[in-house]
C-alpha cells in the first residue's frame, strides 16, 4: 500500500537533508575546494617559470667583493649565494648581499635624470642628461675662468677602478680639479701605518691566518669588516680554552655584535682610544717587553724626532693615568700589554665602524705606533705588503690627478662636486660635504641608482646602474694580504635612461672642452677591463679561480688572453701569488706620524677626543655616538625584503633610532620604545629610544641606517639623517658629540 | 607517506648560539627562498611574517656585566604530540613520517589560527595582508614555492622545495636516498658563521646527531614533551635558562593580533 506523500513530508525531507548535510564531509569538502581554488586564482601572484640556470658574478655592495652564484629562471636571478671554495667567501653572503637581486626593484629607484628645484625639501623633477651636462659644463667653465680658487671635485668612494682613473684623468684637465678619496675608511689603521713609513711600503694587508691575538678598537671584525667570511673562518673557536685559537679583544664603548662574541670586551670611555694605545705602548717600552734594539733602529722618533719623543709621550700615559682616562682598570691595562707580547703575533686595529666614521688621525697614529712597537710590519701574523695590480695603462702622473682627502680641502671651496655613489659601505654625513661647498649655488651631481642619502641633497641625480646591471671591477679587500681582482657581471639589462658614470663624465668632458687621454676615448669600461685582464695574462702572475668549475688554474697555464677573458666573463677571480718571504721590512718609520705638532696633538687627543670636542658638559651632559652596519648606513638601497630584519623582527634598529642605558633613560624621563628629543649644538631630532644595558651610562648610541620610509613606495625620505646632529671637527671626525635628551 | 625505497629520516638542526651574531643572513635567505613578501607598511613584529626569527635575549645585568645572545627560532618541528597538528580542523598541518618535517599546506588553511594559539614556540605566522611585491619584483620569486594569500597561516618547513629538488636530483642519479649535505635549508646555507648544522638525526654518524648529543645541547621548553628537532648549543648557562623563560614570556606578550 502506498502512503500519500504530503507536502509536510517533503518539507521534513528537505529540512532533514539540510540539517544532515552538516554532519557529512560535503560542506567541509566544499569549503576546502573553495579555499584551494581561491588561493590558486589569477589574483594570486605566481612565480615565473622558465629554464633554470646558474650564472656567476661578484658582489659590489661593499668592498669585500664576495663571489656570487645566481640561480636564474629564464635569465632572471631569483636567488644569490656565495661561492663555497672561493678563498675567503666560504659560500656565504651577508644579509645585504643575499637581497642584491632585488635592488633593481627598489621603491626609491631612479631611472631618469632628476633635478632639484631649490631648497632641501623641494621635490625633484625629471630632466634630460643634456640639461645636466649643460649646467655642469657652464659651472666648470666659470670655475676655470674666474681664477677664484673654486674647485671642481669628484668624490670616489671606491678608488682604484678603471672608472676612477678616468675621473682622475678628467680632473687633470682642470688646474683646480680635486680627486677625493673615501670620507670614512675601514682600513684607516693600515693607511696610517703606510703613511708613517719613511719609504713607502705600498699597500698593506693582514696575515690573519697566522695572527693569534687581535686588539680591536671598535673595529666590527665579526659584523661586516674586511672580508666577513674570512674573519668568521679565522674566529672559529672563539672563547675556546685552547692556546692556539685566535683571540679577539674588543675595546669599545658599547657592546657591539663583535664585542658580544669576542673573547674579551673592554668598555672604553668615549673618545679614549688614543690613551689606551699610548698607555699600552708605554708599558711595552718601559718593561722592555719588545725587541728594543730593533725598535730603536727603525723608529725615527722613539727618543727624539722632528715632532718630539714618543717615549716621553708614552710616559705621560702611565697605567694609572690611562686607567683614569679610559675607565679600564690599571691591572687590566698592564696585563693586556703583557698578553699582546706573550700571545703573539698580535695585531691592533682601529675604527672601521661604518656609521661612526673615522677614529681621527691622532687615534690612528697611536694605534699604528702600537703596531710598530709590537714589530708587526712585515712579519708572519702581522701586516704584509702586497703587490700592486699589474700595470695596464701608461699612467703619466701629469694626466692623473693625485688623490686628496676631504679633510685637506678648505671649507666652502668646491663649486662643482660629482659624487660616485658606488657603495663603500660607510656613512657620509651630508654636513661634511656641505661644509666644503661654496655658499652660492654649488652644483652637486650624484651618480646614484636611488633617491637616497647624499642624492637627496644633490642638485642633480644621474641614474646609474644598480648592482648586477653593469660591468664593474672588484678590487682587493682591505684586509687581504694578497692582491686580487674580479669582475661584477651584468646579469640584468638596465632600464632605459640609466647612465654609466663613465659615459656621463665623458660627455661632460666633451662639453667642457677637456681632452681625455686616448685610452678613455671611444671605449666602454668593459673594453678597458679586458685590457687589464690581458695584462694579467702577459704578466703570468697568480692564479685564476673559476666559479662554475670550482677549479683553480695558474695564469701561466691559461692558453691565451682571450681564454682568460672568457673565464672572467663566466665568473672568476684572480689572485696574486703569495709573497715569497715574510721578513721584517727595513724601512724606518715615525711613531708620532708626520703631522706638525704631532706629540702635542696626540697628548691632547689622548685625554679623550679633545675632551669631547671641547664642548662643556654642563649644557650637554651626554655623549652621542653613531653606529652602523656596513652596507646598510642609509647611503644606498637595501632589498625590500630586509624589512624582515628592520621592521618585522627588530633584529636591527632603524636609522635614527637611539639606544641608551636603562638608568640614563629613566633619569632623563624617557620611556622604552618612546620618542625622545635629542639635541646637540648642530641641531635636534626626535628619535625612538630603546633602553639597553649594553650601552654605557651617559652615552646615546644613535643608529645610522635605513629609514623605514625608504622601503615603502611613494614616501618621501628625508635626506638629512641623524649624522646631521654630529659635531664635525676640522679633521672630519664625527664619532663623539656632546648631547642632551628629553621626552617628547 | 613512506615509500619502500625511502629510508625513514628525522631531519633536524643544531644551532650554536655562541657563534651567532644576529647578522640576519638566515632570515633574509629564508624569506628569499620561500617567497615571503616584504613587510606591509603597517606590519610590526607582531604581525610580520618571518619563518625564521632571530630574537635577542639578555642576561638582565647592568652595564658592563650585561650580555646578550641571539637565538634563531624557526618552527621547532615537534616530533611528539605536535600541538599545531592536533588542533587544525582542516588537516592543513601534518608530520611527514618519511622526514619528520611538520608541513603546512596554506591552500587548505582556513585561517582560524588555532595552530598559532597552540604553538608554544611562537613560530607560526598569519597573513594579515595580501602579499605584495614592488612592481617587477615578482619576477624574482622562487618557482619551487607557491605564494600565499591573505588569511592563511604559514611557517618554516625546512625548505620543502629544496627537499623535492634534492630527491629529484638523487632519482636522476639513480639513487633512492639522499646523501648527507645534499639537502640543506636556505638558512643553513646562508649562515656565514656556520652556526646552523642540519641533517638526519636518525643517522648516528651525522654531524647534527653528534652535536645534538653534546652536553651543552638543549631544546626549548623540553618539559612540554613535544620533542622538538631543533637543538641549541651554548656554553653559557644563563642563555639556556633565559631562552626557555623568554619564549614563554614572548608567548604571553605576543598574540599575533
Amino acid at each position: 500500500m502506498r502512503e500519500k506523500i504530503s507536502r509536510r513530508d517533503l518539507l521534513r525531507l528537505a529540512g532533514g537533508s539540510a540539517l544532515g548535510l552538516w554532519f557529512t564531509p560535503i560542506p567541509w569538502k566544499l569549503l576546502d575546494d573553495v579555499s584551494i581554488w581561491t588561493q590558486n586564482g589569477r589574483w594570486v601572484t605566481s612565480p615565473p617559470r622558465g629554464e633554470i640556470q646558474f650564472r656567476y658574478s661578484n658582489c659590489t655592495l661593499c668592498p669585500a667583493g664576495c663571489g656570487v652564484r645566481a640561480r636564474c629562471v629564464g635569465g632572471q636571478p631569483i636567488s644569490l649565494a656565495g661561492i663555497a671554495p672561493q678563498s675567503g667567501s666560504r659560500g656565504a653572503l651577508c644579509a645585504v648581499g643575499l637581497g642584491g637581486h632585488h635592488l633593481r626593484y627598489h621603491p626609491q629607484r631612479v631611472t631618469q635624470p632628476l633635478r632639484r628645484a631649490s631648497g632641501i625639501s623641494a621635490s625633484f623633477q625629471p630632466c634630460t642628461p643634456e640639461d645636466i651636462v649643460l649646467t655642469v659644463s657652464e659651472a666648470l667653465a666659470t670655475t676655470r675662468a674666474s681664477g677664484s680658487g673654486d674647485l671642481a671635485a669628484i668624490l670616489d668612494e671606491r678608488p682604484g677602478r678603471v672608472t676612477s682613473l678616468m675621473y682622475r684623468n678628467f680632473l687633470s684637465g682642470f688646474p683646480n680639479g680635486v680627486y677625493l678619496n673615501p670620507v670614512s675608511d675601514s682600513g684607516a689603521t693600515l693607511h696610517a701605518m703606510e703613511s708613517a713609513a719613511e719609504k713607502p711600503y705600498g699597500a698593506l694587508g693582514i696575515d690573519l691566518e697566522n695572527t693569534r691575538t687581535i686588539l680591536s678598537f671598535g673595529t666590527p671584525l665579526l659584523d661586516g669588516w674586511g672580508n666577513p667570511a674570512r674573519l668568521w673562518k679565522m674566529s672559529e673557536g672563539l672563547q675556546d680554552s685552547s692556546e692556539s685559537h685566535l683571540k679577539i679583544i674588543q675595546a669599545e664603548t658599547h657592546q657591539s655584535r663583535t664585542a658580544l662574541l669576542a673573547d674579551e670586551w673592554l668598555p672604553l670611555r668615549p673618545g679614549t682610544e688614543a690613551a689606551l694605545a699610548l698607555g699600552l705602548a708605554g708599558i711595552l717600552i718601559k718593561e722592555k717587553l719588545i725587541d728594543m734594539a730593533a725598535l730603536s733602529r727603525q723608529a725615527i722618533d722613539l727618543e727624539q724626532g722632528a715632532q718630539g719623543s714618543f717615549r716621553e709621550l708614552t710616559e705621560k700615559f702611565s697605567p694609572r693615568t690611562t686607567a683614569a682616562i679610559t675607565g679600564v682598570s690599571e691591572d687590566k691595562i698592564v696585563s693586556l700589554a703583557r698578553e699582546l707580547v706573550q700571545r703573539g703575533p698580535s695585531i691592533v686595529l682601529g675604527g672601521g665602524d661604518p656609521g661612526a666614521g673615522p677614529l681621527g688621525p691622532e687615534e690612528e697614529t697611536a694605534i699604528a705606533a702600537l703596531n710598530f712597537v709590537l714589530g708587526n710590519v712585515g712579519r708572519r701574523g702581522g701586516f704584509l705588503p702586497r703587490r700592486e695590480l699589474p700595470k695596464w695603462l701608461k699612467e703619466p702622473s701629469k694626466n692623473l690627478k693625485p688623490a686628496s682627502s676631504l679633510r685637506d680641502i678648505p671649507d666652502h671651496s668646491i663649486r662643482v662636486l660629482f659624487v660616485d655613489a658606488l657603495p663603500s659601505g660607510n656613512a657620509i654625513p651630508w654636513t661634511l660635504l656641505e661644509k666644503k661647498l661654496v655658499r652660492d649655488n654649488p652644483v652637486v651631481v650624484s651618480f646614484s641608482p636611488y633617491l637616497l642619502g647624499i642624492s637627496r641633497n644633490a642638485q642633480f641625480i644621474v641614474p646609474s646602474p644598480v648592482y648586477l646591471e653593469s660591468w664593474e671591477e672588484v678590487l682587493t679587500p682591505l684586509d687581504s694580504p694578497t692582491t686580487s681582482y674580479s669582475l661584477s657581471l651584468p646579469l640584468l639589462v638596465p632600464p632605459g635612461g640609466v647612465q654609466e658614470p663613465f659615459d656621463f663624465i665623458r660627455r661632460v668632458a666633451v662639453a667642457a672642452g677637456v681632452h681625455l687621454a686616448p685610452e678613455f676615448q671611444d671605449v666602454s669600461p668593459k673594453d678597458l677591463f679586458k685590457r687589464r685582464v690581458e695584462q694579467f695574462h702577459r704578466d703570468r702572475r697568480g692564479t685564476i679561480f673559476s666559479y662554475r668549475n670550482e677549479s683553480e688554474t695558474r695564469v701561466k697555464d691559461v692558453a691565451s688572453a682571450d681564454s682568460m677573458w672568457a673565464m672572467f666573463c663566466d665568473g672568476a677571480s684572480w689572485r696574486d701569488d703569495p709573497p715569497s718571504s715574510t721578513s721584517p721590512i727595513a724601512s724606518r718609520f715615525s711613531l708620532l706620524g708626520k703631522a706638525a705638532n704631532a706629540a702635542e696633538r696626540l697628548e691632547a687627543v689622548g685625554h679623550g677626543r679633545l675632551e669631547i670636542q671641547r664642548d662643556p658638559a654642563t649644557e650637554f651632559p651626554l655623549v652621542l655616538m653613531p653606529e652602523g652596519w656596513r652596507g646598510a648606513v642609509g647611503q644606498n638601497g637595501l632589498s625590500p625584503v630586509m624589512t624582515k630584519i628592520y621592521q618585522e623582527s627588530g633584529l636591527r634598529h632603524l636609522g635614527g633610532e637611539a639606544r641608551v642605558n636603562v638608568e640614563t633613560g629613566r633619569r632623563w624621563g624617557l620611556t622604552d620604545g618612546g620618542p625622545a628629543l635629542i639635541q646637540t649644538r648642530c641641531g635636534s631630532k626626535v628619535a625612538r629610544v630603546h633602553f639597553d644595558d649594553a650601552v654605557m651610562p651617559e652615552v646615546i648610541q644613535v643608529i645610522v641606517g635605513p629609514n623605514l620610509k625608504e622601503f615603502h613606495e611613494s614616501q618621501e625620505v628625508d635626506g638629512r639623517n641623524i649624522l646631521c646632529l654630529c659635531n664635525l671637527d676640522d679633521d672630519g671626525v664625527w664619532r663623539v658629540t656632546r648631547a642632551k635628551m628629553s621626552g617628547v | 607517506m613512506t615509500t619502500p625505497t625511502q629510508k625513514k629520516s628525522r631531519y633536524g638542526m643544531v644551532i650554536d648560539l655562541d657563534r651567532c651574531n644576529g647578522c640576519g643572513a638566515c632570515m633574509m635567505a629564508c624569506a628569499v627562498e620561500n617567497n615571503v613578501p616584504p613587510a606591509h607598511r603597517e606590519a610590526t613584529d607582531r604581525t610580520g611574517i618571518t619563518w625564521l626569527r632571530v630574537y635577542r635575549f639578555n642576561n638582565g645585568l647592568k652595564f658592563p656585566n650585561n650580555r646578550s645572545v641571539f637565538v634563531p627560532v624557526p618552527c621547532q618541528q615537534c616530533g611528539r604530540e605536535t600541538p599545531c597538528v592536533s588542533v587544525c580542523p582542516q588537516q592543513a598541518v601534518d608530520v611527514d613520517p618519511a622526514t619528520g618535517v611538520v608541513g603546512q599546506m596554506p591552500e587548505r588553511c582556513l585561517g582560524c589560527r588555532y595552530c598559532m594559539a597552540a604553538c608554544p614556540y611562537h613560530a607560526r605566522y598569519f597573513n594579515w595582508w595580501d602579499a605584495v611585491w614592488p612592481p617587477g619584483m615578482e619576477k624574482t620569486l622562487n618557482p619551487d614555492v607557491s605564494t600565499r594569500m591573505r588569511g592563511v597561516v604559514e611557517k618554516c618547513n625546512f625548505c620543502h622545495g629544496r627537499l623535492h629538488a634534492a630527491r629529484e636530483r638523487a632519482a636522476a642519479a639513480g639513487r633512492d636516498t639522499l646523501q648527507p649535505g645534499e639537502y640543506v635549508p636556505a638558512c643553513v646555507e646562508a649562515c656565514p658563521a656556520r652556526a646552523i648544522v642540519f641533517g638526519d638525526l636518525n643517522d648516528e654518524t651525522s654531524e647534527v646527531a653528534r652535536l645534538a648529543r653534546r652536553p651543552e645541547a638543549f631544546r626549548m621548553l623540553e618539559q612540554l614533551g613535544t620533542e622538538p628537532k631543533i637543538y641549541y648549543l651554548t656554553r653559557q648557562s644563563w642563555v639556556r635558562k633565559v631562552s626557555e623563560d623568554e619564549v614563554q614570556m614572548a608567548r604571553k606578550d605576543q598574540t599575533h593580533g
